[in-house]
């Protein structure tokens, strides 16, 4: 599916598809939520999680 | 024909969204300065029955209103500031168990936060500095913390580097908020253990190490890989959780001084054809505590207009539970460490949901634009027992000034 993964030049003209909103590797608003809940919920913290604060969690 | 119209209207939303994004610059039109602004709502409400509180039995029932704003601003081209402030609003009913009367984390409870980041691109080099810091404050707890990032993109655009430290600074003493003290006063223990002193710190620092590396792979294809490592001493037991032992004794929850984390995540987003995009994400997961967790979550963002986007996604997670843990009534008195936090126990958690995404990108004014509009809407589900609906809905306007 993915073609292999040795990685080939890409042109500018040829970034439509890269530069989509949604094939950007930050998450929106609602999954920051959700991996802040996974922290609090979890015993694991999930690695490039957007953490925006501290906070206890502890309810 | 159809896929044509539709390769058109995504080519137009890129142009549009060129402008939002850290695409390559000669896209764009010249911008003096923009500002983001993102009005967010999170509701979260949650039940079970295995509060730490009350010694891994009793309600967990929690519900927490959560508004909160993102606000960037961008200006003389290489400069960006971000702000990002809220308050979590929580009626818990656990927290009521602390000393069953209205007083520390009463059954409503706020947590107050906001953090102010600068960051720079430096002139003629794809490499970008960050710094910043905050607040985060709640009656029982102050977290400050310290942020500084650097992020280098390579000249052809298609690899980056990234690293993240983060210091968090905690204090879990209660009083701040308490109209009598308006000071930390203590730490607060149940009711019935507060004729001892549990512990002789009341702090908790944290210190994250975080690393990114993107690659394009091809036209359609990016991969991304972030390993992190994290550490944190101090106070890392919660003052108010209760373990009750198999001789009926009864202590406050205890844990290392020290845990050691090791988090990393691999991601693959695919373009495949020219509506669907398919997310993969995994993680893993080792600390210090003995826990080991592998997380897979799948998403398929799917466009079913060049403004709409209905992403479903459901997640796996796998926890092999701490060595420290134990349910009601089973921890021996002679261990050292104990607690029946079931946040730390063996576990599996599901979580599915969908995700609507609007990209109108219309003008309300001739500089300020309705960029973006999503809902999201997440079930979890964990096998022992606790259950939690996560909705959210967030708005964002865009200012420019060209």
């Amino acid at each position: 599916m993915f073609g292999g993964f040795s990685c080939q030049a890409v042109k500018p003209y040829q970034r439509v598809f890269l530069n989509d909103p949604e094939m950007q590797m930050g998450s929106n608003s609602g999954k920051k939520f959700e991996d802040y809940v996974e922290t609090i919920r979890e015993g694991a913290t999930p690695a490039a999680g957007t953490k925006s604060s501290g906070g206890c969690g502890c309810n | 024909m159809k896929r044509r119209i539709l390769l058109a209207g995504l080519l137009s939303a890129f142009l549009l969204k060129a402008k939002a994004q850290n695409s390559d610059s000669s896209y764009q039109k010249s911008t003096l300065s923009k500002t983001e602004v993102e009005l967010v709502y999170n509701h979260y409400i949650q039940d079970g029955h295995n509060s730490a509180v009350t010694g891994g039995i009793g309600t967990e029932k929690l519900t927490v209103y959560s508004p909160s704003v993102r606000i960037g601003h961008t200006f003389k081209e290489y400069n960006t500031v971000r702000f990002v402030g809220g308050v979590d609003i929580i009626s818990s009913a656990s927290v009521d168990n602390i000393d069953f009367v209205m007083s520390s984390a009463s059954s409503r409870d706020a947590r107050s936060y906001g953090n102010l980041n600068y960051q720079r691109q430096l002139k003629k080099k794809d490499l970008k500095l960050g710094i910043g810091s905050g607040f985060s404050i709640e009656s029982d707890y102050m977290s400050i913390p310290i942020l500084a990032s650097a992020e280098y993109t390579n000249p052809a655009k298609t690899r980056t580097y990234s690293f993240d430290f983060q210091a968090y600074y905690d204090d879990l003493r209660w009083g701040r908020l308490n109209p009598d003290h308006r000071r930390p006063v203590r730490l607060i223990y149940p009711v019935e253990l507060r004729n001892k002193q549990w512990f002789d710190t009341y702090r908790r620092d944290s210190y994250n190490f975080k690393f990114g590396f993107t690659q394009i792979i091809n036209p359609r294809l990016v991969l991304g890989i972030f390993p992190e490592f994290s550490y944190q001493k101090g106070l890392l037991a919660t003052p108010f959780h209760r373990v009750y032992f198999k001789n009926d004794s009864l202590k406050v929850e205890n844990l290392p001084g020290e845990r050691y984390k090791f988090p990393l995540s691999i991601r693959l987003n695919y373009f495949m054809g020219s509506r669907t995009i398919l997310k993969m994400n995994y993680g893993f997961y080792y600390d210090s505590f003995d826990i080991l967790g592998n997380s897979l979550e799948l998403e398929a963002a799917i466009k079913t207009s060049p403004q709409w986007t209905v992403s479903p996604f459901f997640r796996f997670y796998n926890q092999s539970g701490s060595e420290y843990f134990k349910p009601y009534k089973q921890h021996d008195i002679s261990a050292k460490f104990y607690t029946s936090d079931y946040d730390l126990a063996s576990f599996q958690s599901y979580k599915a949901g969908i995700n609507l995404r609007y990209l109108p990108s219309a003008y309300l004014t001739r500089k300020i634009s309705f960029d973006e509009l999503n809902l999201r809407y997440g079930y979890y589900h964990r096998s022992n027992g606790l259950n939690a609906h996560m909705v959210t809905l967030a708005i964002k306007f865009i200012r420019e000034k060209h």
